[in-house]
């Protein structure tokens, strides 16, 4: 047996574990187990007394080794690694013994409570006895950050990271950066011009020096560790020259392929085959869409071949592959519109005057479809017909078990944003349809009342469905307030739709190793104290891609976002834990399992030395090669073989004695 | 107590008892109102079930003019399939009909008659136990016995009334061309119970099924057919069942003999044009929307029209959570604006899959004169025609 001198330290947490079992007997039973000097209580550990209190007993009594009975590790394991350290001791001699999550939280009774802490102080006692010191590696982070999708929220924090100095690479999908904002034609509630407080920060980002930037290209690889990350970015073939492209727009106004409907005007419009989504586009060269281009799809036409005065087009371009290094990503991926077609009741899709939100959004844009007008259809076209009446009903597919359970946050001010343009326009009469109206931001409830004050009808109940009489739509409703059922008719019904998670949100953020919750919005280290960290380390959060929020709260997450990252490449360096897997060179049999099962893609073949070898920097310490090694030649710092079966021993003797 | 006499002293004892009774389903309204405005009586009456909700949320109980009117709700399920928060508002309204039976209130009469019909000899209308299996006797249906692969269960109507036993004559015919292993539970089945939980009867209800089930039990069948989407329901939802024993509504089971091409039709049915109507405890209720489709579109000559308020939306017949024996005035009659919306999109057959609907749509018929142009009929009855 190894030699060693334990320490166990008993936390009350308050209450929270004094409260449900007896400190005194948990004590008492700590310190008779093998190679324990001393067991002590406190009522917070983690606090300084909490701590000096270890550290007394560390150079009073030659403790070699620590246990601290508490929170779980995810909570104080690094600081009580801080607090061993100060006192000359290696940080990895401590062991967790978590008796609040998985015990005093969850165990009712207080008699089983008391006995299973009892096994968890056993198991980390017999466990701590068999760690050995390990030291942390010291990683230099590459100075230059990545960050994936130029809405508001990518287009903030590249600018501060660029500001400061530090080199962006600026990832984008589509042909140009603006994300939705790039849509709207007003914001709330002060009604600024959307596009005049985002195209100067679009042109910003087009001209800086620090900024890179990839639009219409998207993520193909990605791998490397906290600091050092590698993203492989492919970027799709635009069939322009960008060198000698000058934006003036001939090929777009010559291209005889005029009715292929606009992604940026979600099909209210039409684009080109050659096109730029919108005027203000950044950058502002075009791109051809292959796959209704008459070139790529017939060998004939090449119109905008001849036209183009600076021979500018380029049918070969294929696409291309960039490999960047990045000590940080900042993921800015944004949302996805609703779309309530799934929801038969109220005919969206099926009756030619229901809109969904995004598409008010483009009508109401000066520079969309309908020249910012707000106009009606017939027959799926717009006339140049107004509505008189208007219907905007709140919380489609948002708070809705059927669909997103979660509050959108923005659909009840972007509501009643409608509510004055459209009147302001049209001069109509705006029926809101709520449940309750969330007006929680700066400026919001003023701005609810101003529109109650300009004569907006508020009636309070989800509409049961629309139906359609002739030329009017007819929203049946419960008024709750006056507890009448009403049949409400206008010209025109808006679908105040939800933000949902991008389709693709799970395949990315498997890409990059983090997690989504339950309705796929990526998911942050912490709702309240990191809300734009991520469980990977130097990746980081912005804007909607981590949960529905509105422009304010975007900006505000993206310049979050680039604060975490900056402070990564100022400082330099990242520390790595050490608790890897390691290979046995003189047991490896080359049989490779590992290397088949490695995620990390951490394992190659020394093809020398037949034998399989782990990059260091890449190993997460997962477990998955030491399990799977057959010579049991894979070791894994931390977690070996010994430690381990020394915890079940732990429990199971504990077991026996009560037994 | 309140020292203003205008003042209501919310009954939190009635609160906690509503709120069990309805297994809690009312803490999770946040009264939105989408159940009240998507609810068809509204077309015909009044009915607000976000209020009758709240009601129960606060601890307020009915005044007795608004639990008489609890109980012209068809438990059609329209609220609960738009609900946002996923209310069982049907059970909700059990609960509240529950409460007033046991409290004593008045029942209107016609549902006590049934209750009571219910209650003596298994079955709403009052009519023997031993001639339950009258409309069988031409027809040498056999009993189930332990060989008995497919349990029939045939459920009151398609028994004792003699407009609905077609349907039951149908599917004998259907199962005996299509050799099937079937047979009957004869004078031993009792009624399903669906309905008369829905009526608040939940201890009756516990009663019929327990007899039913033991009839099973000794039975084994692999798959019981029910006629009625009600007692497909209640087999679904509360039944105590032999592990492996399926249950499918006569709807998805023909389906399946069509697929495995086992029922093949002989005759046609030249240029009927025919609208199907989804009965409430088929589809929201199950979720059963294509396979009866898929039946119609088989026979030969039918011509499939949808009505404008299909599937999710299909307005109910007005016959559920026992107005099937009420006396609804005409005009509150969900029957007629649903009769309308078929005679509109040009049938000649308005087909249905439950004896509730074509019990109501018969009489719609009948009072709007409308046998020159239409006629509803039963999908297993147009099945048995082209056979």
């Amino acid at each position: 047996m190894e030699d060693g001198r334990i320490g166990v330290f008993i936390c009350h947490c308050g209450t929270n574990i004094a409260g449900k079992i007896s400190i005194e007997e948990l004590k008492n039973f700590a310190s008779t187990l093998p190679h324990v000097v001393t067991a002590r209580d406190t009522t917070y550990t983690c606090s300084e007394i909490g701590q000096s209190s270890i550290q007394e007993a560390i150079s009073e009594l030659n403790l070699t080794h620590v246990v601290v009975a508490a929170c779980s590790p995810s909570m104080h394991e690094k600081t009580f690694r801080g607090t061993i350290q100060k006192s000359g001791l290696n940080p990895y001699m401590l062991a967790i013994a978590n008796i609040r999550e998985m015990n005093t939280w969850v165990t009712e009774d207080s008699e089983k409570s008391l006995e299973k802490a009892k096994k968890l102080v056993a198991a980390a006692v017999r466990r701590v006895i068999t760690q050995e010191p390990l030291e942390e590696e010291k990683l230099a982070v590459t100075p230059r950050v990545v960050v994936v999708g130029a809405g508001i929220a990518g287009i903030e924090a590249s600018l501060q990271l660029a500001n400061a100095d530090k080199e962006v690479v600026l990832v984008e999908r589509e042909p140009s950066i603006g994300g939705q904002m790039a849509r709207f034609d007003k914001t709330f509630p002060t009604l600024d011009c959307a596009s005049c407080i985002l195209t100067p920060k679009m042109v910003e980002v087009g001209q800086h020096p620090n900024i890179t930037l990839l639009t219409y290209s998207e993520i193909e690889d990605f791998s490397g560790v906290p600091g050092q990350f590698n993203v492989r970015i492919r970027r799709k073939a635009k069939s322009v020259n960008e060198e000698l492209c000058t934006g003036c727009g001939i090929c777009e106004e010559k291209c005889p392929i005029k009715k292929i409907p606009s992604e940026f005007y979600m099909g209210l419009g039409n684009r080109k085959a050659i096109y730029r989504p919108f005027p203000q586009a950044v950058p502002q060269y075009p791109v051809i869409d292959r796959e209704n281009c008459t070139y790529f799809l017939k060998g004939k036409c090449k119109i905008c071949e001849k036209e183009c005065p600076t021979e500018a087009i380029d049918y070969e371009q294929e696409d291309t592959f960039i490999d960047v290094e990045a000590g940080a990503i900042i993921l800015a991926t944004g949302f996805e519109p609703y779309d309530p077609s799934n929801i038969p009741q109220y005919h969206y899709g099926e009756y030619d005057n229901i809109f969904r939100a995004i598409e008010v959004e483009t009508m109401l844009n000066a520079s969309g479809p309908t020249d910012g007008k707000f106009l009606l259809r017939k027959d799926g076209k717009f006339t140049d017909e107004s509505p008189k009446t208007v219907g905007i009903i709140h919380c489609v597919g948002s708070r809705d078990n059927n669909y997103n359970s979660y509050c959108s946050r923005v659909c009840c001010m972007y509501s009643l944003k409608y509510a004055h343009l459209i009147k302001e326009r049209t001069d109509a009469t705006i029926f809101q349809f709520y449940i309750d109206i969330r007006a929680f931001g700066k400026g919001y409830e003023e701005f609810y009342d101003r529109l109650q004050k300009e004569g907006v009808v508020f009636i309070r109940g989800k509409p049961g469905q629309i139906l359609q009489d002739k030329d009017k739509l007819i929203v049946q409703v419960e008024d709750t307030l006056s507890q009448k059922a009403l049949h409400v008719p206008v010209d025109t019904v808006i679908l105040s739709s939800a933000l949902s998670a991008r389709s693709d949100a799970r395949q990315v953020a498997s890409t990059f190793g983090i997690g989504c919750g339950a309705e796929d919005f990526f998911r942050e280290l912490h709702p309240k104290m990191a809300p734009v960290d991520t469980q990977v380390d130097a990746i980081f959060l912005a804007g909607t891609c981590q949960g529905p929020k509105d422009i304010p709260d975007s900006v505000a997450q993206g310049a979050a976002a680039a604060a975490g990252a900056l402070r990564l490449i100022s400082r330099g360096h990242v520390m790595i834990e050490p608790m890897i897997a390691s290979i046995d060179e003189d047991v490896c049999s080359n049989c490779k399992m590992c290397i088949s099962v490695c995620p990390y893609d951490a394992i190659a073949e020394d093809t020398e030395k037949k034998v399989a070898v782990i990059t260091a920097s890449k190993c997460k310490g997962c477990g998955l090669c030491p399990a799977i090694c057959p010579s049991s030649a894979i070791h894994q710092a931390f977690y070996s073989d010994e430690a381990i079966l020394a915890e079940i021993a732990g429990i199971v003797e504990t077991a026996q004695l009560k037994g | 107590m309140s020292t203003f006499s205008r003042y209501v002293v919310p009954d939190l004892e009635f609160r906690k008892k509503i709120v069990s009774l309805s297994q809690d389903n009312i803490n999770y309204c946040y009264q939105c109102s989408n159940c009240t405005g998507i609810c068809p009586l509204n077309m015909v009456s009044k009915f607000n079930p976000r209020e009758i909700i709240h009601w129960g949320q606060l601890g307020l109980k009915m005044l007795p003019m608004d639990f008489e009117r609890l109980w012209s709700c068809t438990t059609c399920g329209a609220c609960e399939y738009v609900c946002p928060k996923e209310v069982k508002i049907t059970e909700i309204i059990a609960a509240n009909r529950s409460y007033g039976i046991e409290a004593g209130d008045k029942v209107p009469a016609t549902y006590t008659t049934t209750l009571e019909s219910f209650y003596s000899y298994g079955n709403p209308f009052g009519l023997g136990v031993d001639a339950r299996t009258d409309w069988a006797n031409d027809l040498d249906v056999p009993i189930a016995n332990k060989e008995t692969k497919i349990l029939y269960f045939v459920g009151c109507n398609a028994s004792y009334d003699p407009r609905s036993q077609s349907i039951a004559r149908g599917l004998v015919n259907i199962f005996k061309n299509t050799n099937l292993n079937y047979g009957i539970m004869g004078n031993k089945e009792k009624d399903c119970g669906n309905c008369i939980y829905f009526m608040g009867e939940t201890e009756l209800s516990d009663h019929e099924r327990s007899q039913n089930e033991s009839v099973i039990q000794e039975v084994q069948p692999e798959v019981i057919v029910t006629t009625s989407p009600h007692s497909y329901n209640i087999f679904k939802e509360k039944y105590e069942l032999p592990k492996d024993t399926e249950v499918f509504h006569y709807t998805q089971y023909l389906d399946q003999l069509i697929k495995d091409g086992k029922l093949e039709f002989t005759k046609s049915l030249p240029d009927t044009n025919v609208t199907y109507h989804d009965p409430c405890y088929l589809g929201r209720h199950n979720d059963i929307y294509d396979e009866p489709r898929r039946v119609l579109e088989a026979i030969p000559g039918v011509k499939l029209a949808e009505m404008p308020n299909n599937r999710q939306l299909s307005i109910c017949c007005g016959g559920g959570g026992g107005n099937a024996w009420a006396e609804t005035e005409v005009e509150e009659r969900l029957s007629i604006p649903r009769l309308n919306e078929a005679v509109d999109v040009g049938a000649s057959v308005l087909a249905t899959a439950c004896y509730f609907c074509l019990q109501m749509f018969d009489d719609a018929i009948k009072v709007k004169n409308r046998e020159q142009d239409i006629q509803a009929k039963d999908i297993a009855e147009l099945v048995a025609e082209a056979l």
